[in-house]
């Protein structure tokens, strides 16, 4: 008899001890004012990354670049507020939507009507109006390479992407469309020979959503074409930058490929053929559990380099 | 120069196949000739058994003819290989794949050759040059990947600096400006090192004392029950874990970080703790078990108590297998990506504190190896990088082979010994120098022991004061309560973990889920799993063709091909050893770089494949190994006595006899391929997409899919779908695979 | 040693047996005679089992064996490796061992084992070869009924019995036993006695034995080695009741074990 209480008092122990550890945790839950500012980037390869610093530096060159840049690396002088690093577009929008005092910034078209987040106006403009900072406006762009022909069914794609059929697939996707006047698009009637293989996508998550529509509305109006024809990945627009330039990254072959980047500065090889595609604006946006409404390019860059990291020195 | 009008035909088909083609059949048909000389030379013909027993002085005119007849082919050999040069630098495909194409075409060609002699000549022979083969994929297979590793790491070292690469404290990838990259790798080791830490505390700690626990503290009913629980989690894939790291712990964490963020070494210690958690017991568990129970009884009889006994005399003996198990956990925990990259934080800096983010180097390579461009400073750095984290690997294995016991000896290992006493010696070297107790004479000593009884010594022995004396008597209970948590603790996490999945998952399981067609890429098209299944299918078929002949036929040749010590059988050991340490994401940057790109497979299933094959071979030859070990000696003698020859005693007696374990090593080979996901997202593709044409289709397997679900938030429900669906389909594995072991066990022994 | 009726089967020729450096028979020279039961008797190490094991060239198992001179089964040398071919030896050559090692197979399927290498595929044979083989070794009765159970599940005498019909089952005409009884309890060693008198009739037996007593049971011809020699070699009852050679009857006696 003895034995046999032991073991249940043992196993009453062990049990109370882990529920009173979860019931303790979950209903530690303070109000964000009271929290931390977590921080959320994107990975060094990112076109996002690239053109947030590029817009949040606050006009400083040199070493205040630098510090944005080795963004909580070893040579910083203020301590690096917390945060972390998510590959890809809809890693940050994940996060921030599961973390209650997270901060984060992504295409405003992948975030608008998102119940979790709230898209912050910048400056005390929302994102879409006239006067919302212009460093965050973004081209998203294709390459190709331009020291090969294109395998017939990828010129297709590209022509489509470019004509008014394809514009109109961009706008109604929510995008904005500045390029000039497209013609339509001449379906052929009969499958061109030369290419069996898939046409490659690679390139920029941001680019990622739009041009899943691009596909879809393609093969709906081609006959001849099936999805199985694509051959569509997104690693970054750093792999949309070589990919369309030539590279084989990711498996991809020149005359095939279709690369995708969200920010056009950041091609600098002088082997591509570039066209743009969509507009878009960057948004920052954070929790919908947080308050915040406004903020500022200032107050951007001192999050991201560590100088901010209370939620209750933004929010009165 | 149109050979063969080559040039057209190349136009209409794959010139890839063409070259095949060409090279295998010249090659096809001057090696039976090289391997009908290495026959006569040998004479291996004749002799069925593998020793020669009298000495015969009459081989010298055999000699001259074999060796003619040898030197005759290898010069047509080498004319073909030639011609073959020839025809392909005219036509100007030159260049690194068709070496590399040569090469394996020389291997296929070998073993078509033996299968072609075996039809004529001695079945012995060409086995044993079949199994021969088979295990010297495995060395070709390390020089591979450490040639590669080298070719491409060493020279981004060099041009980074191999000091301001290893200690450099930061790591900046300036896509823009690629000459303002920095490239040093300290802060990722030093997050390699706290992850493996901090795995090993919870997850080698928790393990340690559930298995001293499952082993002499359980009531003997459930003790079976748990292992076999216990066992089955080990099969769970590791994006499972990370899913759960970031939708529970994170946020969980969170709420008691003063930064207000979760994510960090602490966050990443319990989910790689967790996720070695299983090994560790199992392993522990093993060496515990093997200890023989006098010491046990040794201890108890002399009135010490249960608990006092298993932990002053068990655990101590079984150290070394215990430490072994550990060790092998850190191993697995340093390799560990898709875990670590959901719960990190991800940023490259030294992990300062429980709750900052952090990189390892793992996590270093699956981050950036997506965009890195070939052939740039960027992807040798990356390289570099994995070869550093093989490096960690290799001394952790190299730590293990000297501390783990030698099974042939009953000696302990050396080591743990030597290294306490190197630890101690200063401390007994000082101690002896400030001690002022005088030493007593000898006589002097015979006489003060005779005086004083057990009793007396005990009651002049310092006192100590009521608290201590109360500590001391509880805390055998103590312990045993402690043991009892930690293991109740274990399960009731891991058990959380598929509670969790599957409350959330199992109600989305939905028709079109699993076997809707593929209708777009668009958000507004539904999410469907059955183009992830077939590809899946296809991906394990080609898998176990490849990894499990070439495993088997590697074990049966280390085992019963071999003496003991021979050189051959060294080599091959080696590399499955060192094969066995390298990390999954260094597979895949290997296959990334070498199947994608330069042999220009692309992402495809077949590259995937190859990858995956090359990941599970080296268990497939250990675990196959053990099950042969396992089978007697006797059966083997009294094959022979019978008039078998060794083909047959294999065939026909060693291998049906090992057939439940290497039936369970299948199974769980199968299990891991599954499971596999960080390495097949850059070899087969990472974006779910229309039903595979073929297997150099892209693909995604269901591991795949899952995680690319998880990273857009509107398919949740579907991803906690396909979570369910993976973790069932695990679970299913491991559970088929124990009861096949069981079940054929049984029928052995009562058919 | 002189028998006109019977010729020698097996014939020692000076053979010299080396484990590495180590010399385990010297100069080993005697006959066996046919249909016959021969004994090996001697203490631990003294290189009964090695030459028993060379008749059917399980030596060959053994690392850095080496064997110099000649050793005659029906007149041929059985290392000579171009007219002898070992598996055909040891089809005519069978063994049975210490310890019972069925294999974990069937009854059927372990005493089919051995005609299935040897070529025979067809049911009828081998449903043949199987009733012939254990009726000979006086199992049929008690297994008749369960030929598809495992072999391991019979007792340690029906086991060894079991390897007896199996080895029987190649129709060799040589049956070596090594210590087969050691392991047995003395009910099943009475029995595998009885069964080696009704063999010898048609195969020759030769058993390696550490208990003497048995070797006066059933053997006709008993050998006596020491240390790699082989030292006397005489029908049994005279080397029993009058041994020639000192050390022999030193060990019969119990001087030494």
């Amino acid at each position: 008899m003895k034995k046999v209480l032991k073991k249940v008092i043992v196993l009453a122990l062990a049990l109370s001890v882990a529920l009173g550890v979860m019931v303790f945790m979950t209903g530690c839950s303070p109000d964000v004012v009271d929290m931390q500012i977590v921080a959320i980037s994107r990975e060094s390869g990112s076109g996002t990354r690239g053109q947030w610093d590029g817009a949040i530096h606050n006009g400083l060159d040199g070493d205040a670049r630098q510090t944005l840049a080795n963004w909580m690396g070893a040579g910083t002088t203020a301590r690096p507020l917390a945060g972390s690093i998510q590959n890809g577009q809809s890693n940050v929008v994940f996060t921030v939507a599961g973390q209650r005092n997270a901060i984060g910034y992504a295409s405003f078209s992948a975030i608008q009507g998102n119940a979790n987040l709230r898209v912050l106006n910048i400056n005390g403009h929302a994102p879409g109006t006239t006067n919302y900072p212009a460093a965050l406006a973004r081209d998203y762009v294709i390459l190709t390479y331009s020291g090969v022909t294109l395998l017939p069914l990828t010129q297709l794609f590209l022509d489509f992407m470019q004509s008014s059929e394809g514009q109109e697939v961009i706008e109604t996707a929510g995008y904005d469309f500045h390029g000039d006047n497209a013609e339509p698009f001449n379906i052929p009637s009969v499958r061109p020979t030369g290419q069996d293989e898939p046409i490659q996508i690679r390139g920029s998550t941001s680019v990622e959503p739009v041009m899943g529509e691009l596909i879809d509305a393609f093969v709906a109006l081609v006959p001849w074409i099936v999805l199985a024809d694509f051959d569509f990945e997104a690693g970054g627009s750093g792999q949309g930058v070589t990919a369309g330039s030539g590279g084989t990254i990711g498996g991809s072959v020149p005359n095939r490929t279709i690369g995708m980047s969200s920010n056009a500065a950041h091609i600098t090889t002088a082997n591509s053929n570039t066209f743009f595609l969509a507009n878009d604006v960057m948004a920052a946006f954070v929790n919908a559990d947080n308050p915040l409404t406004n903020i500022t390019i200032e107050q951007l860059f001192g999050i991201y380099t560590g100088a901010i990291t209370a939620w209750a020195d933004l929010i009165n | 120069m149109n050979i063969l009008n080559t040039t057209k035909i190349a136009e209409k088909h794959n010139k890839k196949e063409i070259f095949l083609i060409l090279i295998f059949s010249i090659f096809g048909i001057v090696l039976p000739f090289t391997i009908l000389a290495y026959l006569k030379l040998k004479k291996l013909n004749k002799d069925d058994t593998s020793q020669r027993l009298i000495d015969s002085a009459k081989k010298k005119d055999k000699r001259l003819t074999a060796a003619v007849i040898l030197l005759v082919t290898w010069i047509s050999l080498f004319v073909s290989a030639a011609c073959a040069l020839v025809v392909f630098y005219a036509t100007g495909w030159f260049g690194f794949p068709l070496l590399i194409a040569i090469v394996l075409t020389i291997i296929v060609a070998v073993l078509v050759n033996s299968l072609t002699v075996a039809f004529v000549f001695s079945k012995e022979v060409s086995f044993k040059i079949i199994f021969l083969i088979s295990s010297v994929v495995a060395i070709i297979a390390v020089f591979a990947i450490f040639f590669f590793l080298i070719w491409e790491g060493m020279p981004a070292i060099a041009e980074i600096g191999f000091f301001r690469f290893l200690f450099g404290r930061t790591w900046h990838h300036d896509g823009d400006n690629p000459q303002n990259s920095i490239y040093g790798v300290l802060p990722m080791i030093g997050g390699t090192i706290v992850a493996a830490i901090g795995a090993l505390i919870i997850g080698g700690g928790l393990g340690v004392l559930t298995a001293i626990c499952i082993v002499w503290f359980c009531p003997k009913k459930i003790r079976g029950f748990l292992s076999q629980t216990i066992a089955l989690l080990a099969g769970l894939p590791s994006v499972i874990f990370g899913f759960f790291g970031a939708q529970v712990i994170v946020p969980f964490l969170a709420n008691i970080s003063p930064t207000g963020m979760g994510s960090g070494p602490l966050a990443v210690s319990i989910i790689l703790g967790m996720m070695i958690f299983p090994t560790v017991v199992s392993l522990s568990k093993n060496s515990i078990e093997a200890v023989s129970s006098t010491y046990y009884e040794a201890g108890v009889a002399l009135g010490a108590g249960k608990e006092r006994s298993v932990f002053r005399t068990v655990v101590p003996s079984a150290k070394s297998g215990i430490l072994a198990s550990l060790i092998l956990g850190v191993g697995r925990a340093v390799g560990e990506t898709m875990a670590v990259i959901m719960v990190a934080g991800n940023v490259a800096q030294m992990p300062d504190g429980f709750f900052a983010p952090f990189r390892t180097l793992t996590v270093n390579i699956v981050l950036e190896m997506g965009y890195a461009e070939p052939n740039s400073l960027h992807l040798g750095a990356l390289i570099a990088s994995g070869v550093v984290l093989l490096m960690f690997v290799l001394i952790i294995n190299i730590i293990f082979n000297l501390v783990k016991k030698n099974p042939n000896s009953n000696k302990e290992s050396v080591i743990i010994p030597a290294i306490k006493r190197g630890i101690t010696f200063p401390m007994r070297f000082i101690l002896s120098k400030i001690s002022r107790t005088t030493r007593l004479a000898d006589d002097e000593v015979d006489e003060f022991k005779q005086r004083l009884t057990l009793e007396e010594k005990r009651k002049s022995a310092p006192k100590i004061n009521k608290l201590s004396a109360f500590i001391v008597k509880i805390l055998p209970m103590t312990a045993r309560v402690i043991s009892y948590v930690m293991l109740v603790s274990s399960i009731a996490f891991l058990g959380g973990i598929i509670i969790y999945v599957l409350t959330n998952g199992l109600g989305h399981i939905s028709w079109q889920l699993i076997s809707g067609e593929f209708s777009g890429f668009g958000v507004n098209h539904p999410r469907t799993l059955a183009p992830s299944i077939v590809t899946t299918l296809m991906y394990v078929l080609l898998t176990s063709i490849i990894a499990f002949p070439l495993g088997i036929l590697t074990a049966v040749f280390l085992q019963e091909y071999t003496k003991k010590g021979s050189k051959v059988a060294k080599a091959v050991e080696l590399a499955v050893e060192t094969l066995a340490g390298v990390p999954s994401i260094v597979y895949g940057l290997f296959g990334m770089i070498f199947f994608v790109n330069i042999l220009g497979l692309g992402l495809s299933i077949t590259s995937g494949s190859i990858v995956v094959a090359l990941m599970i071979l080296p268990v497939t030859v250990r675990a196959t190994q053990e099950g042969l070990k396992a089978v007697p000696d006797s059966y083997r003698e009294a094959s022979y006595s019978l008039g078998a020859g060794k083909v047959r005693t294999v065939f026909r007696v060693v291998i049906p006899t090992a057939l439940p374990t290497i039936v369970t090593v299948l199974i769980l080979g199968i299990g891991r391929m599954v499971a596999e996901t960080a390495s097949l997202m850059f070899t087969m593709g990472s974006t779910p997409r229309a039903m595979p044409d073929g297997y150099s289709s892209s693909g995604t397997t269901l591991a795949v899919a899952f995680y690319a679900f998880t990273r857009n938030m509107q398919f949740i429900n579907e991803a906690f779908a396909a979570a369910s669906i993976l973790i069932i389909l695990v679970l299913v594995l491991n559970i088929t695979a124990s009861l096949t072991a069981r079940f054929l066990g049984k029928k052995r022994a009562a058919t | 040693m002189d028998n006109s009726e019977k010729k020698p089967i097996i014939q020692v020729k000076d053979v010299d047996l080396f484990y590495g450096d180590f010399q385990a028979l010297k100069k080993v020279n005697f006959d066996i005679q046919e249909k016959e039961i021969t004994a090996f008797i001697g203490p631990s190490g003294c290189g009964k089992t090695t030459l028993l094991k060379c008749f059917n060239r399980m030596i060959d198992l053994i690392e850095g064996c080496k064997v110099h001179g000649q050793i005659l089964i029906d007149d041929i040398d059985i290392f000579d490796t171009k007219k002898r071919n070992v598996n055909r030896l040891r089809k005519d050559v069978g063994m049975v061992f210490q310890k019972p090692n069925a294999f974990p197979m069937s009854i059927y399927d372990n005493i089919a084992f051995g005609p299935r290498t040897h070529g025979v595929r067809k049911k009828q044979h081998l449903d043949e070869i199987v009733k012939d083989s254990l009726v000979k070794a006086g199992l049929w009765d008690e297994v008749k009924d369960k030929l598809n159970k495992s072999g391991l599940n019979l007792s340690g005498g029906q086991q060894q019995r079991l390897c007896i019909a199996r080895a029987l089952a190649v129709e060799p005409k040589i049956i070596l036993m090594d210590e087969p009884t050691s392991a047995l309890d003395p009910i099943s060693t009475g029995i595998i006695e009885e069964l080696c008198e009704e063999l010898k009739q048609h195969y020759t037996i030769v058993i390696v034995t550490h208990n003497m007593q048995q070797a006066t049971r059933i053997s006709d011809k008993t050998a006596f080695f020491l240390l790699g020699e082989m030292l006397e070699f005489a029908p049994t009852e005279e080397l029993f009741s009058n041994p020639k050679n000192e050390k022999c009857e030193n060990y019969i006696t119990g001087r030494f074990g």
